[in-house]
């Protein structure tokens, strides 16, 4: 049976319509989210601003585990203390922790070496994941990451 | 937002080009490196048998490295220090290793993605040969378990640290293993590792870098 021509058209603007609200919301509820918060991480480490690095991280002792607490004073001061150069977010992989999701942000270093910084939602809102061990021979926030494909 | 993503590959393909090789975190060998290997029978594509591949691989490790590298299994996924985890297909990916702490120990997880008949044109050739789908997923655990050891991607073929990125024949990469096989039991004969792969590994671990 032939439809009528409008009916149509509405049903393909209706898919239209629903099509971009999912999209928008994925991108600014799932996608952007951890990258806004490198970007706070990236703008307070490159103003020496202890007290929004303080909101920004948290400290993880088990990142499997889903191990993480707030960051010490000392450990501001140590992650000031580093010689930070603004890296750039190339991709982002979303892994499903034991309690939580894991944003794996794929970065590279003005030299172009590639390590991770990690995103996770800690008490309402996302932070970076900073080791409490260093698990990159570079600065302690980056973490060894490969991918092969 | 595909076109965000599209965008966002440019400079990752770019990268592979022009990145120097980088130097990964070493682990603590002074006493065994536990291991645990996850159950894979709900990932599609998982065998059973691929477990003992990835314990062949753990073994090509230990034994290019002279012994240096001690693996134990851990009967706990919590207490090891590395865990190998199956993945279900991904974006044509084969492997991906992610560097954690267990204890204040640097471990990894190396995830392996054993459904061989989505990788492209591998796909077809493995459904009629299992050796080389074997083929595929041995050499792919020792590859992530390379990077999880701390050995970085490298540019030269021959190599197991080889990034595809690179370019060249994959089939090819993984047919030159396959042809030296005759039946599985041969796998333990052959590692996989080239013998600038076994120079990185000796020189990572040589006691004059140790901790």
């Amino acid at each position: 049976m032939k439809l009528p021509s409008r009916i149509s058209i509405l049903f393909f603007f209706g898919l239209f319509a629903v099509g971009s609200t999912a999209l928008g919301y994925y991108y600014y509820f799932v996608y952007e989210p951890p990258l806004k918060a490198a970007a706070q991480f990236m703008d307070a480490m490159e103003k020496h601003d202890g007290a929004a690095l303080q909101a920004d991280i948290v400290v993880s002792s088990d990142i499997d585990e889903g191990k993480l607490r707030l960051p010490e004073p000392r450990e501001i001061q140590s992650l000031l203390a580093e010689d930070f150069q603004r890296g750039r977010i190339l991709d982002q992989r979303r892994h499903d922790g034991k309690t939580r999701d894991l944003y794996y942000l794929v970065y590279r270093e003005p030299d172009g070496r590639v390590y991770a910084l990690i995103a996770t939602e800690f008490d309402g809102r996302f932070r970076i994941v900073i080791p409490e061990i260093p698990l990159s021979r570079r600065h302690r926030y980056l973490w060894d990451y490969t991918w092969t494909n | 937002m595909l076109k965000r993503q599209a965008l966002l590959l440019v400079p990752l393909v770019l990268l592979v080009f022009l990145s120097p090789l980088f130097a990964q975190t070493r682990l603590d060998i002074r006493e065994p490196i536990t291991y645990f290997i996850d159950d894979g029978k709900a990932v599609t594509g998982y065998r059973n048998s691929d477990r003992e591949l990835a314990v062949m691989a753990i073994e090509a490790w230990s034994r290019e490295s002279q012994g240096k590298l001690r693996f134990l299994e851990s009967k706990s996924r919590d207490a090891a220090l590395i865990r190998f985890h199956w993945i279900d297909p991904n974006e044509g990916l084969f492997g991906e290793t992610q560097r954690i702490a267990v204890k204040g120990k640097v471990g990894a997880i190396v995830n392996v993605m054993p459904d061989v008949s989505v990788q492209g044109e591998l796909a077809s050739p493995a459904s009629r040969d299992v050796l080389l789908r074997d083929t595929v997923v041995y050499l792919t655990c020792v590859h992530e378990l390379g990077h999880a050891i701390g050995l970085s991607h490298t540019r030269q073929f021959q190599d197991i640290m080889y990034f595809f990125g690179f370019g060249g024949n994959i089939l090819d990469y993984f047919m030159r293993y396959r042809t030296r096989l005759q039946s599985r039991t041969d796998i333990p004969r052959y590692s996989g590792l080239s013998a600038s792969d076994v120079q990185v590994l000796r020189a990572l671990y040589s006691s004059e870098t140790q901790h």
